[in-house]
Order: C-alpha cells, then sequence, then structure tokens
C-alpha cells in the first residue's frame, strides 16, 4: 500500500468523503417473514443482513452454559463466500468469526433487558454478505433493527461505528482500505441516549493524547448512525402499525 | 391518543402518579420504552396511571392463562401464533392447588410447570377445555 494517499491535501479521503463523514447508510427491516425480527443495511459496500428468533425455549447443549435468571443471547456471525474480494470457505468455527460472535454477544449482553426473559433464549444470526470494512459496526446495527423489529426490549438502540487516525486526522466510520493500511482503528458501540459505551475495540497502535479525539469522533458516527436509524424504524412503524392503531 | 415511542426514549417521570407498565422500565426517576411502538395509558386503582409501550407484535415468554390454542397445534410461547390458531377452544388453564379449605392459584415457573405457593409442590401446566360455568378468569364469557 505504499504511495497510496489516504487523505488528499485538500483533506479528501480515498473514496471521496471527508474525514467526518459517514459512508451511505440504507436500511430495511422486518425482509423476511419467518424470522420473528429481520433487518439489514448497508454502510456504503459492507451489506449485511440479520435475523433475530425469539425469545424460545433453550435448545440444545447451549442450556449448560446459561443462566436460568435471565435470557441466553446466542449469536452467530458468518460472512458469505463471496462477501470479500476473494472467495472463500469460511466454516463457522472459523476464528475471526468466532471473536465477532463473541464481541456481538458482549454487546447485546448488555443491552438486551435479559432479565424479562428468564428460561429461555434470544437468537442473533449475522450474516455479511459484502464486506468493506466495518463488519462488526453494520452487524450490530443490522442486529439492533432485527431486535427491534422483533419486540425485544432494549435499554436502548446500540449503535456502532468505527474510527481511525491517519495524518494527524481522526477519521469517522473507515472503509476497508483504510482498515487494510496500518493504521489504527478503534470500534465503539454506544446507547445513543446515554452515550454509555457499550463495547470498545483497538487495533493496531495509537498514542494515548489522540485516544480521546479518535473516541469522540466515533461516538459523533454512532449518534449520526442513531439518527438513522431512528428515521428508518419510525418509518417502519407507522407503515405497520396504521391498520392496527384505528381500531385501538 | 397515544405517540410513537422508540427503544431508550424516555416518555414521563417516575413520580406517584405514573407506573412503569411493559414495554419500559425505569431508571434515574424516568419512565424509558423499552420497545419501539406506541404508548398507552391505562388507570389504576386512585390516581396511578399505569404506562406501557405496545408494539404490533404481543409476546410473552411463558403462556398466560387463558391464552388459546389449537388443540393440534405445537406448545409455543408466541401469543401471536396462538391468536391465529383460535380453532378449537383450548385453553390454558391455571388450577389451584387444593390442600387448603380455600386453595392457592399456582404460579408457572417455566414452559410447562407450575408450583403451589404455599406447598411448594410442582405439576404439569395444563391445557384443558374448559365448561363455561367454571371459569373465573377475566376475558372470557
Amino acid at each position: 500500500m505504499a504511495g497510496m494517499e489516504l487523505l488528499s491535501d485538500e483533506g479528501f479521503r480515498i473514496d471521496g468523503r471527508r474525514p467526518n463523514e459517514l459512508r451511505r447508510i440504507q436500511c430495511r427491516m422486518g425482509v423476511f417473514a419467518q424470522a420473528d425480527g429481520s433487518a439489514y443495511i448497508e454502510h456504503g459496500n459492507t451489506k449485511v443482513l440479520a435475523a433475530v428468533y425469539g425469545p424460545h425455549d433453550i435448545q440444545g447443549s447451549k442450556g449448560r452454559a446459561a443462566v436460568h435468571d435471565i435470557a441466553f443471547i446466542n449469536c452467530q456471525y458468518s460472512m458469505a463466500t463471496f462477501s470479500t474480494g476473494e472467495r472463500k470457505q469460511r466454516p463457522r468455527g472459523d476464528r475471526k468469526s468466532q471473536e465477532m460472535t463473541h464481541h456481538l454477544k458482549q454487546t447485546f449482553d448488555g443491552a438486551i433487558l435479559t432479565h424479562l426473559y428468564p428460561h429461555s433464549q434470544i437468537d442473533i444470526y449475522v450474516e455479511v454478505l459484502q464486506s468493506d470494512g466495518g463488519n462488526y459496526c453494520a452487524s450490530v446495527n443490522a442486529a439492533t433493527l432485527a431486535l427491534i423489529d422483533a419486540g425485544i426490549p432494549m435499554k436502548d438502540y446500540v449503535c456502532a461505528c468505527s474510527a481511525s487516525f491517519i495524518d494527524e486526522t481522526p477519521l469517522m466510520d473507515i472503509n476497508y482500505t483504510e482498515e487494510s493500511s496500518a493504521t489504527p482503528q478503534l470500534i465503539v458501540s454506544i446507547l445513543p441516549k446515554s452515550e454509555h459505551l457499550v463495547f470498545v475495540e483497538m487495533n493496531s497502535r495509537l498514542h494515548e493524547d489522540q485516544l480521546s479525539r479518535v473516541l469522540d469522533i466515533a461516538v459523533k458516527g454512532c449518534s449520526d448512525i442513531y439518527h438513522i436509524l431512528d428515521r428508518a424504524v419510525k418509518e417502519h412503524l407507522m407503515e405497520a402499525s396504521i391498520p392496527l392503531s384505528s381500531d385501538t | 391518543m397515544f405517540w410513537v415511542h422508540f427503544s431508550g426514549q424516555r416518555i414521563d417521570k417516575l413520580d406517584g402518579k405514573h407506573t412503569a407498565g411493559k414495554g419500559t422500565y425505569s431508571k434515574n426517576g424516568f419512565i424509558i420504552a423499552s420497545l419501539a411502538g406506541f404508548v398507552h395509558h391505562t388507570q389504576k386503582d386512585g390516581d396511578m396511571t399505569e404506562i406501557e409501550v405496545r408494539t404490533e407484535v404481543e409476546d410473552g415468554i411463558v403462556p398466560s392463562v387463558n391464552s388459546y390454542r389449537d388443540s393440534k397445534g405445537k406448545m409455543s410461547a408466541r401469543q401471536k401464533r396462538i391468536r391465529w390458531k383460535c380453532t378449537n377452544v383450548f385453553a390454558l388453564v391455571t388450577p389451584y392447588w387444593p390442600e387448603f379449605e380455600e386453595g392457592f392459584t399456582m404460579v408457572p415457573i417455566s414452559w410447562c410447570e407450575m408450583k403451589c405457593p404455599k406447598s411448594h409442590s410442582t405439576e404439569f401446566r395444563k391445557v384443558a377445555k374448559l365448561r363455561p360455568e367454571y371459569i373465573e378468569a377475566p376475558g372470557i364469557s
């Protein structure tokens, strides 16, 4: 990647965005009829599908790991073979997917009101259809929409955004090229109303002095995403509830 | 009259007049929505108003008493499914444990078991076709 200019002299990034701009986000809720809740989201060229099942009785060997006075959150993250530039078979046990699954579980354990559903399990399935950086962020945002679609009580939305630091400039919502060029990467997910951090991850090295600036731009990205998701939910809800609201 | 609310949104102050109902939780003296849906205000005893957020998906994890289901249908907690299948009128019932003269209403402890709060004896939850003269629950006629 030597010689590649990630931030031009004019202050534009490789895909033409300014440092504090998100990629275009498009989303749809209720894409599947069979799942209890589902959603599709696009962050620029990253495309993710999420489906939520439950709450239902605990199934299979998961029962042993579950605590019985709260709901057990079962996540599964997978990437389609055609999602990356090079076609690659990724079985479910893939280390990277396992780690991502674990991160998603941590995130939603902190946001779903699990104490309302003892003895039960909530499944979150996330499939990355096209990967262009920020897979975790798109997965979290898609899963949030799917959970809302399924009517599962949450403290708040969960919104995730990544950030980087290139040429003394903090960058919001980085894409694959920026992600893979040995730059620091900070991934954050927050509960936007209270601005509580649910999940923070840092890859590569970043000087401590810059951390707060990068964190600020990531949190700003999360709250921008929140407004987009909120609008989508509002539209979906009004659409879905018109016949219902008239008879109550 | 109701308003649209979303997860995490403050609905009202948690004062002596409002209580947090289904689809909400209380934190820092506020009632906050935990679902995306419509707000319903229900008058309770005295001056109390219960605030609920309802979605178009109604669900409960443990099937509640009187949730009807098809006699052939699979055991399912999702009330929306149960509601769709109300062909034969069978009800999930909560019997009294007859050990004491007046009886105690048994409490559901899981999907398929219930417990007497007094004697702590456990029984499987029952599905029965009821004769109307024995029904004491609200909402059934």
